[in-house]
C-alpha cells in the first residue's frame, strides 16, 4: 500500500486497526508516509508508541520488523553478522571440491586465478546473517521498521543508525552497500531517559507523545471492548487521570487503564466505589509507595464533591502566592534576593 | 510560503530553538504536502514535527506559531523584523518611561497587585506591603511606586504634617556569611538599613512641597514639572543600595578568601583520602561496553577463532573466547556548598577533587541555589586554590540559602546530558532546602537517567527529621544513602560498599 492521501485518511486507516489518533498523530503518520522520513516518538511509557508502529504496519499491510534496543548492545545485533559457523562448515565441506578445481592447474599462479574466477565464496550474502536493520533494507516487500527504546542503547548504536536513517542504506565492508528498494517506514521510540544525539534527531520527524486527552482515552477504552459500561468507563478514565496527577513513581499508562477496565468488567462491577477500586488498584499502580498514595487519593477521586483544592496546591505552584499573614517577611526576602543578584 | 517559513524559522531561532537547515527543508516539504496548508491546526502539527526536536521547545513554538500565523492574515509584510510584534500586551519592562498624574485626586488609593515579574526595584514598594505592613502610621500611599500604571495619585484621604510622611526606608536582610538554615527563621542575617541621607530627603521633600504649591486642579502643569525628577528616583535609590551591597560584599569576601587559604590538608591525610576513594570507586559499576576483550573464560568469538586457526586449515583447535568488558564508571558529583554544610563542605570538595583526579570521567557541580560546573576548576587548579575560588564566591553565590529543588531543576535543564545510563550520580549534601520546593520530580528524573544514585550526607540519620530536611524524600530515589562527615566516615562507607 502506498502513502495516505490526506490526514483524515491516515487517521481513519489507523482507527480501523483499533488505534485512535488525534490530529497531531494523524498528521505525523500522514507526513511520515508521504515524505518517507523516519519518525522519532518520545514520551512516557505506555502511551502507545510501540502500538502505533504495529497498527501502522497493519494499516498499510507492511511487514513489521522490530529492533529492541538494550544497554550495551553492539551493532552486530542491529545490522548484520557474518555467520562464521556456517563459513567454517562450508570450508571443510568444500575443501575437496576446491582441490578438484585446482587439481589440473599447471602452476600456482593459474590455481589462484581459477579460484579468483569463482565468486567470492565466503564473503557473500549467503553467509550474511541479517539483523533487523539490514533485513529492512534488503526486504523485497515494503516494511515498517520499529526501533524500540533507542534511548536504552549506547551512543555507538545511534551512530550506526545514522546512515540507515538518512539514506536508507547499509554498508557492509566486505560486500558493498545495500540500498533499500522500498523505503521502509521507520519509527523510533524513546522513553527519554537520556538525550539523543542531535544528528539522530535531525534525521527524524519528532513527536512528543503524551498521555491522551480524556475524550481520546475514553474512545480508546471504548474501542477495546472491555465490557465496562459507558458511564463507568468515563468515570474510570477520570480516576486514572486523577492518579496521574499524583506524581506517582510510575503513572498509569493507557494499556493499564484498559487492563483496569477489563478487570472491573470481569468482576461485574456496576458502580465504581472506593473499596472496589482500592482492591483492584494494583492493576494500574505498580510500586508499593504509589499504591499507598493511590489508596489515599481514591476516595476523593471517586467522589468529586470531596475534591477540595487542598491537594491541588503544592504541585509546584506553591510559590509566589504571598499569603497575607506572612506577607512582610516573604516580600522582604524576595526583594533582597533580587537585589543580591544585581550587585 | 517559503519566505514566510524562513521568517518563522528565524523567529524560532531567536527564541533559542535550535533548527538546522535540513530541518527547515523538511518543514517546507511537510507544508507542501496536500491538505496541510488548508488547516492551521494541521499545519502547526506538521511544522512542529519537522522543527521541534525537544519537548522543552514546545511552549516557544506554540507562542511563536500563534503570534506569527495570526499575524500573517492581517498584514503579511509587517512582521519580518524579528521582534516588534505582539509586544503591545502591556508587558512590564520595569522602566519608568512616563507617568501620568490624575486630574482628580482620588479618595482612596488604588490597590496594587502582585505581578509575577520580580527582578525590579519596585518590588521593594509592593503596595499591599507598604500600605498594610510597613507604613506605621497607616496613612496609605502618598506616592505609590509599585502601582502598575505608573500613576501618581495625591489622596485627600488624610493629610500629614512634618517629615515623617515623606520618609523612604529600604530594608535588606541579606548578609554575607550569616544566617541559619531551616524553617525556624525566615529572616536570615542582620538588616542593613539604607535610608536616604538628609540631603536626599530634603531634595525629595523639596519637590514634593514645590508640587504642593500649585493648585490642585493645575495637574497638567505639575506633571510637566515633575517628569524629570521622579524618573531618576528609582534609579538613584537602586544605585545607592547597589553600591552599599557591593561594598559590603567585597569586604566580607576578602575575609572569606583569606580563610579559604588556611585549610591545608596534610599529605598523609590526602593519601588516606585517596585510598578510601579507590575503595569507593571499586564499588561503583559501569555498564557493559560493546567492546569485547579476549579473556580465558567467556563466549567463543567465531571471527577471531577462525583467524587464529587459519594455520590449522580453519579447524578450530584453539578457540578464542571473549568477554564483554565493564566500562569504567562515569561519575557526576553534585556537591552542596552552602552554609548549612559549610563545616563539611570543605571535606566534600576535597572528596570531589580527589575523585576527579582518580577517574577520567568525572563531572562535578557545586550548587547552593544556583548550580555551576566545577569540573574545569578542579582540573586546572590545585585543590586549595579551587576551594578558595568556590568559597570566595567566584563561581557561584555561596551565601544564598541552599535550594535543592532549584539546583536539581537547573541541573536537569542545563546539564542533563551529563547523566547517562552509565553514570553514577553522587550527591553530597544534607538535603536541607530551607523549605523550598524540593522538586522531587527533577531528582527522580536525574536518578532515573542514572545508573545509580548515591547520596552522602554529613548529618546522622536521627537529625534528618529536624529543621525541614528533605533527605527522606530524596532517599526514595537513591540507591544508597550514607552518612559521611569526615575521612574515617568515608573509609567506613567505602569498606561497607565494597564488602556488600
Amino acid at each position: 500500500m502506498t502513502a495516505f492521501d490526506s490526514v483524515e485518511e491516515a487517521g481513519k486507516a489507523l482507527a480501523a486497526q483499533g488505534y485512535l489518533t488525534d490530529d497531531r498523530l494523524a498528521t505525523m503518520v500522514f507526513l511520515m508516509t508521504r515524505l518517507e522520513k523516519p519518525v522519532l516518538l518520545e514520551g512516557p511509557a505506555g502511551v502507545g508508541k510501540t502500538e502505533l508502529a504495529k497498527s501502522l504496519a497493519a494499516a498499510t499491510g507492511r511487514r513489521l520488523l522490530r529492533l529492541q534496543c538494550y544497554e550495551g548492545q553492539d551493532e552486530s545485533s542491529a545490522l548484520y553478522e557474518w555467520d562464521y559457523g556456517k563459513q567454517l562448515l562450508y570450508t571443510q565441506i568444500l575443501r575437496e571440491k576446491i582441490g578438484q578445481l585446482v587439481a589440473d592447474a599447471p602452476d600456482l599462479h593459474d590455481a589462484v586465478d581459477r579460484i579468483g574466477a569463482q565468486e567470492s565464496v565466503f564473503f557473500s550474502e549467503r553467509f550474511l546473517a541479517a539483523r533487523p536493520l539490514l533485513e529492512a533494507v534488503r526486504s523485497e516487500e515494503p516494511v515498517v521498521l520499529l526501533i524500540d527504546e533507542i534511548d536504552r542503547a549506547d551512543e555507538a548504536l545511534e551512530a550506526v543508525l545514522l546512515e540507515m536513517l538518512g539514506e536508507y542504506q547499509i554498508s557492509v565492508p566486505e560486500i558493498g552497500t545495500f540500498t533499500a528498494r522500498n523505503r521502509p517506514y521507520v519509527i523510533l521510540t524513546s522513553n527519554n531517559t537520556r538525550d539523543l544525539a542531535a544528528a539522530l534527531k535531525r534525521r527524524c520527524l519528532h513527536l512528543f507523545l503524551d498521555y491522551p486527552s480524556a475524550e481520546r482515552e475514553l474512545d480508546i477504552v471504548r474501542s477495546k471492548d472491555t465490557g465496562l459500561p459507558e458511564a463507568l468507563a468515563r468515570q474510570l478514565v477520570e480516576i486514572v487521570r486523577g492518579l496521574r496527577e499524583l506524581e506517582l513513581r510510575k503513572s498509569p499508562s493507557i494499556s493499564e487503564t484498559i487492563d483496569w477496565a477489563r478487570t472491573l468488567a470481569v468482576l461485574g462491577v456496576d458502580e465504581l466505589t472506593a473499596p472496589v477500586l482500592s482492591d483492584t488498584v494494583s492493576v494500574v499502580v505498580k510500586y508499593d509507595k504509589d499504591v499507598r498514595k493511590a489508596l489515599e487519593a481514591l476516595p476523593r477521586l471517586v467522589d468529586p464533591n470531596a475534591e477540595v483544592p487542598e491537594t491541588l496546591h503544592g504541585h509546584g505552584h506553591g510559590h509566589g502566592h504571598g499569603h497575607s499573614h506572612e506577607a512582610p517577611k516573604v516580600s522582604a526576602d524576595r526583594g533582597s534576593r533580587s537585589f543580591g543578584r544585581r550587585s | 510560503m517559503e519566505a514566510s517559513l524562513h521568517r518563522f524559522v528565524r523567529l524560532l531561532r531567536l527564541r533559542d530553538v535550535r533548527i538546522s537547515v535540513p530541518e527547515t527543508i523538511d518543514a517546507l516539504r511537510c507544508a507542501a504536502e496536500p491538505g496541510i496548508l488548508a488547516d492551521r491546526a494541521v499545519l502547526k502539527e506538521a511544522l512542529r514535527l519537522a522543527l521541534v526536536k525537544d519537548h522543552r521547545d514546545d511552549p516557544a513554538f506554540d507562542e511563536v506559531f500563534d503570534a506569527f500565523f495570526a499575524l500573517v492574515r492581517v498584514g503579511p509584510s509587517e512582521h519580518g523584523h524579528g521582534h516588534g510584534h505582539s509586544h503591545d500586551d502591556l508587558s512590564d519592562t520595569g522602566e519608568l518611561e512616563s507617568f501620568t498624574l490624575s486630574e482628580e485626586p482620588s479618595e482612596t488609593p488604588q490597590q496594587g497587585h502582585e505581578h509575577g515579574k520580580p527582578s525590579d526595584i519596585r518590588d521593594y514598594f509592593d503596595q499591599s506591603d507598604l500600605a498594610q505592613q510597613y507604613n506605621l502610621h497607616q496613612e496609605a500611599n502618598k506616592v505609590d511606586l509599585a502601582s502598575m500604571t505608573d500613576e501618581i495619585v495625591f489622596s485627600t484621604d488624610n493629610a500629614v504634617a512634618g517629615d515623617a510622611g515623606y520618609r523612604v526606608q529600604l530594608d535588606t536582610d541579606r548578609l554575607h556569611g550569616a544566617g541559619v538554615p531551616g524553617r525556624l527563621s525566615q529572616e536570615t542575617g542582620t538588616k542593613v538599613d539604607a535610608e536616604l541621607s538628609i540631603a536626599e530627603q530634603d531634595a525629595l521633600l523639596g519637590w514634593l512641597e514645590q508640587a504642593a504649591d500649585g493648585d490642585e486642579d493645575d495637574a497638567a502643569q505639575l506633571r510637566r514639572r515633575l517628569a524629570g525628577v521622579l524618573d531618576n528616583l528609582p534609579e538613584a535609590l537602586k544605585r545607592h543600595l547597589e553600591a552599599l551591597l557591593e561594598l559590603e560584599n567585597t569586604v566580607v569576601e576578602t575575609r572569606e578568601k583569606r580563610a579559604a587559604h588556611v585549610d591545608q590538608a596534610g599529605e598523609s591525610e590526602r593519601a588516606e583520602l585517596e585510598e578510601s576513594l579507590r575503595r569507593l570507586a571499586s564499588s561503583l559499576r559501569g555498564a557493559l561496553t560493546h567492546r569485547r576483550r579476549i579473556a580465558s573464560a567467556g563466549r567463543v568469538d567465531p571471527g577471531r577463532t577462525m583467524r587464529r586457526n587459519m594455520r590449522f586449515d580453519g579447524i578450530p583447535f584453539s578457540p578464542v573466547t571473549v568477554r564483554r568488558a565493564e566500562d569504567r564508571p562515569r561519575l557526576v558529583v553534585l556537591a552542596d556548598v552552602s552554609l548549612s554544610v559549610r563545616a563539611t563542605a570543605r571535606f566534600t570538595l576535597h572528596l570531589v577533587h580527589g575523585l576527579q583526579n582518580l577517574f577520567a570521567q568525572v563531572r562535578s557541580f557545586a550548587f547552593v541555589d544556583d548550580i555551576a560546573e566545577t569540573t574545569e576548576l578542579f582540573a586546572e587548579h590545585p585543590v586549595e586554590r579551587a576551594l578558595g575560588l568556590i568559597f570566595g564566591g567566584d563561581v557561584l553565590d555561596v551565601d544564598a540559602n541552599s535550594n535543592y529543588g532549584a539546583a536539581f531543576g537547573e541541573f536537569l535543564a542545563e546539564h542533563s546530558s551529563a547523566v547517562t545510563r552509565r553514570t553514577t550520580v553522587l550527591v553530597l549534601g544534607d538535603g536541607r532546602g530551607n523549605g523550598n520546593d524540593p522538586n522531587l520530580g527533577a531528582f527522580a528524573e536525574i536518578s532515573r537517567r542514572a545508573r545509580e544514585t548515591i547520596w552522602l550526607t554529613p548529618e546522622p540519620r536521627y537529625s534528618w527529621g529536624l529543621g525541614g530536611c528533605d533527605l527522606p524524600a530524596y532517599a526514595e530515589y537513591c540507591s544508597k544513602v550514607r552518612v559521611v562527615r569526615d575521612l574515617s566516615g568515608l573509609d567506613r562507607v567505602a569498606l561497607d560498599l565494597v564488602t556488600r
